[in-house]
């Protein structure tokens, strides 16, 4: 079924959508496209279809500043974003060379300034992505409910509706709550297929009843002394107070969804809920991305290898069968950095093509693991040529934690001259180490919790008065302070009482940071001080 | 055609410029862009950047990973910005690290400096001796050279006049023209001329006379505090008038006209005689600046300390020679280190009767012998509205 993805150059425009016009695509590129695709997908890809564009550069940082998604909700937001690619552009820093949106179709957008050789490139490496969208798990649930750039364009006509009804301002105000709080959500739920609930409503709770001593038959009179009214009024009591305890203990165990747990339960109005919602959707779709961007850009860059420079596509549509490597060469430093860089394209490239050299030779297992003899390890090679079948299995099931969790290993660390720099006072870099298991956490740190903090909300009725008590669980690394107050204050706005953080400074001391109504003052103080201060 | 992204470009702008002018209203209010020099006609500023914040780790630019050649220990690169910056001015370009540098026009900046500290406009001297002559052609004459000739009028007067003897609707035969057309065609009397007019404008040549006191006392730090607000009473004043010259006088016991330079760097121990600068600035203008052409500003700066006797001839100086009829305006600024039973400042406030002499006062009489960042900018900023603003 899959296999039969046609592949549609320069076909219609995107969906509904008339914004992007696009360039016509040059005559020897359409021809070449087919061919393209014809040898990615003999190399072992598998994709949706797949639409080429052609771009100006105007039009592609357009298309870079929405998220690959020119049908967003209107916010400023995207403004900054394309102010930026185009001040960078016009100054020469940096330059877009495509964009990839992960629908189905893929859409593929080309720039039109760029040479044959680099849109080829651009072709090969966009659709290394497209079948990493389709076959990693980690993105698994993106595409199956139903096309994003449908769904995200519905989001973006329900919030002009609410800004027509409501008004502009008050609407993007209350999103630029909203979109502070994005981060605050679960990963790992990204993964979990969206499950529709049980229609059948079933009665499961508990029902308590007071406890009555029974009196012997015929002796019914008893029954007013042995169970006085007053001992039955103190039952009911109780009963009612583990009831109400029990109904606002929503959350029995700590949770990172705290924007989810706002948009449940947080008084909302329905149109503040509902936008509330689709940030919501829109954070979980885009959060899989955040988790694999080293791997994504690794596997893109390692497909565009193999087909330009060992499949020799380079020279289709060269005068000079050589002319074209040079060219891809260069594109290729540029895009995977200079020296001492360490950007997450050039991390995953080496990682996985370090990955396809020791299947193909053999260098796993017990066997390589235990042999310590140096020389023999370094003419290690079995021929196996299982490199590429591996490749493609990491592609399917790994992030960049684990990625980098199985295959850093010290053989590599040492073979790509990683090392640990630090800063000094007078303002020099210096290298500081070349320990592989320093390099090894720092580079996992990094990338825990999609490189974000870990938040936990551990009491959501926090001393009995409706308190959101928020939970960093702290690796020894201090949170950004500038950048908090502002999200508790949003949070406060959305949830409309008072907010706690729990933090553990630098030398590891706890720190609560609290924000009271309705002022929104935000106090920062010791965990003594607070305990002092409230009970 | 109009694209979804213009419409968020354009938001982002207005917040950027939103933000641009609460920065600017911030930095007016607690006075630190007096300590910021413009250059070329534009302030620089550093505002906050522009971000949608998130929770996120603190600042990790003391370590990370990097992959290349080197020993360990080798320095693989420097940061130029940080290293050997001292401590003293340009303070406010090394503020909290995060931030952008935008710079803002310096019309925009006095702007806002007239709103948010409730600055008046200077006003040329009413006198009309001070009036200057300028030739307006707001006239009409019946003779004249014939490029001075408006044609509108001279048209108008022969459409009057061939109207009156009915020869307009007389048709005329023009080569090039099918059909015949009504002409209207002046002869000699209907010709009207351009004629000027001598029209009395005031002044608007002004001369500033920044003195200061050049003793001992007046240290680097006072030094600063007179050259920011020199540069800032400056510039408002050329705001109003088309000419601005300014003359740079210091004294210690005699007086003498100095350069720019000299004025704000030049420091000599000595003694210290007030009355010597304005006998200088008398001079200079009956030589130079006579008062019936020029508008005046004398600004005085001070650590209030003054010979014995010498206070009494200054104040009497002012009042009859630096009085409302010779200046627009004299400003006597005491830089105070400590207290003075008898300061300069309190002598000219006790004896004054000059209606445009204002005096301020910044005190740093302070525990630390150097005042605050903070106090200092809202001190300068007291000091500006004192001299500049409407109270008297």
């Amino acid at each position: 079924m899959t296999n039969e993805s046609k592949f549609l150059a320069g076909s219609s425009l995107l969906s509904g959508d008339n914004t992007i016009p696009g360039v016509s695509m040059p005559e020897e590129l359409k021809k070449l496209l087919p061919k393209i695709y014809k040898s990615v997908h003999d190399f072992g890809c598998d994709f949706y279809p797949t639409v080429v564009e052609m771009l100006t550069y105007d039009e592609i940082s357009e298309v870079a500043a929405y998220g690959g998604f020119p049908v967003r909700y209107p916010h400023w937001k995207w403004g900054m974003e394309y102010e930026e690619l185009q001040k960078g552009y016009m100054y020469g820093m940096h330059k877009i060379y495509e964009m990839v949106a992960n629908t189905n179709p893929v859409y593929i957008y080309c720039l039109d300034s760029n040479t044959l050789v680099d849109n080829v490139t651009v072709v090969a490496h966009a659709l290394g992505h497209a079948d990493f969208f389709k076959n990693n798990i980690y993105f698994a649930k993106t595409n199956q409910s139903q096309n994003m750039i449908n769904q995200l364009a519905n989001h973006g006509e329900r919030i002009r509706k609410y800004m027509s009804r409501w008004g502009r301002e008050r609407v993007i105000e209350f999103i630029d709550h909203v979109l502070r709080i994005e981060t605050l959500i679960d990963f790992s739920k990204a993964w979990e297929r969206k499950k529709i609930k049980n229609p059948i409503i079933k009665d499961e709770r508990e029902y308590y009843y007071p406890n009555r001593l029974k009196s012997k038959e015929d002796h019914g009179y008893m029954d007013d002394y042995l169970n006085p009214k007053e001992w039955i009024d103190h039952q009911k009591d109780k009963i009612e107070k583990i009831e109400v305890a029990k109904y606002l203990d929503i959350f029995d165990k700590p949770s990172k969804d705290i924007m989810r747990f706002i948009r449940d339960y947080a008084p909302l109005k329905p149109w503040e809920s509902d936008i509330v919602a689709m940030l919501y959707d829109e954070s979980m779709y885009f959060a899989p991305q955040r988790l694999t961007k080293t791997i994504n850009e690794g596997f893109a860059s390692y497909v565009d290898y193999n087909i330009m420079a060992k499949q020799g596509f380079s020279a289709l549509g060269q005068e000079h069968e050589s002319s074209g490597i040079i060219e891809y060469s260069h594109h290729k430093m540029g895009v995977l950095g200079g020296k001492y860089s360490m950007n997450p394209y050039k991390l995953g490239f080496t990682l996985l093509m370090d990955i396809e050299e020791r299947w193909n030779k053999g260098r796993f297992g017990n066997e390589w693991e235990n042999c310590k003899n140096l020389r023999e390890k370094e003419n290690w090679d079995k021929n196996l040529n299982l490199g590429h079948d591996k490749v493609f299995e990491v592609r399917k099931f790994y992030n960049d934690l684990t990625l980098l969790m199985e295959f850093f290993t010290p053989e590599f660390c040492e073979k790509n001259q990683f090392f640990e720099w630090k800063k000094y006072p007078n303002g020099e870099y210096k290298i500081e180490n070349r320990d592989h298991s320093k390099i090894k956490e720092k580079l996992i740190r990094r990338h825990l919790n999609g490189g974000l903090p870990e938040i936990y909300l551990t009491d959501t009725n926090h001393k009995g008065s409706g308190i959101l008590f928020l939970e960093h669980k702290s690796d020894g690394r201090p949170l950004y302070d500038p950048y908090i107050r502002p999200v508790l204050e949003s949070l406060r706005y959305l949830w409309k009482n008072d907010i706690c953080l729990s933090t553990r400074g630098t030398d590891g001391s706890e720190l609560i940071y609290t924000c009271k109504t309705p002022d929104c003052i935000i106090d920062l103080m010791s965990a003594d001080q607070y305990l002092k201060e409230n009970y | 055609m109009p694209r979804r992204i213009d419409e968020d470009h354009k938001e982002f702008h207005d917040v950027y410029s939103g933000r641009k002018r609460k920065e600017l209203k911030k930095y007016i209010k607690n006075g630190s862009i007096f300590r910021n020099r413009g250059k070329n006609g534009k302030v620089v500023l550093t505002i906050p950047k522009i971000d949608i914040p998130h929770i996120v780790y603190g600042d990790n630019g003391s370590g990370g990973i990097g992959r290349g050649e080197g020993e360990e220990g080798e320095v693989i690169g420097k940061d130029e910005g940080q290293a050997g910056k001292g401590k003293g001015k340009g303070k406010a370009g090394d503020v909290e690290g995060e931030g952008i540098d935008i710079s803002v026009d310096l019309e925009e900046v006095l702007k806002f400096l007239k709103e948010e500290l409730h600055l008046p406009d200077m006003k040329p001297k009413p006198n009309d001796t001070y009036e200057e002559i300028v030739k307006k052609y707001n006239n009409i004459s019946l003779v004249g050279p014939e490029s001075l000739r408006h044609n509108t009028r001279t048209l108008k007067q022969a459409l009057k006049r061939q109207c009156a003897d009915n020869s307009i609707n007389k048709l005329h035969k023009i080569p090039g023209f099918k059909n015949p057309i009504k002409l209207i065609v002046p002869i000699n009397s209907d010709k009207r001329y351009r004629q000027f007019n001598e029209v009395k404008v005031p002044s608007s040549n002004a001369v500033i006379f920044f003195a200061r006191d050049g003793s001992a006392s007046m240290d680097q730090y006072k030094c600063d505090i007179v050259s920011d607000m020199c540069w800032w009473i400056d510039v408002w004043i050329r705001r109003f008038y088309k000419k601005v010259e300014r003359a740079y006088l210091w004294h210690d016991t005699i007086a003498k006209e100095v350069d720019e330079n000299k004025f704000y760097k030049y420091r000599y121990g000595g003694g210290t005689k007030c009355s010597s600068v304005l006998r200088l600035a008398s001079k200079m203008m009956e030589n130079r600046y006579n008062p019936t052409k020029w508008n005046i500003y004398l600004f005085y700066f001070t650590d209030g300390e003054n010979w014995g006797g010498d206070n009494e001839v200054f104040n009497e100086m002012l009042q009859s020679e630096f009085n409302y009829n010779n200046v627009n305006m004299v400003g006597v600024t005491q830089v105070l280190s400590w207290n003075y039973q008898n300061s300069l400042k309190e002598y000219i406030d006790d004896n004054n009767k000059n209606k445009n002499l204002k005096s301020v006062q910044i005190d740093y009489t302070s525990s630390n012998f150097e005042i605050s960042d903070e106090d200092r900018d809202s001190q300068i900023k007291d000091a500006i509205i004192g001299l500049l603003g409407n109270k008297k």
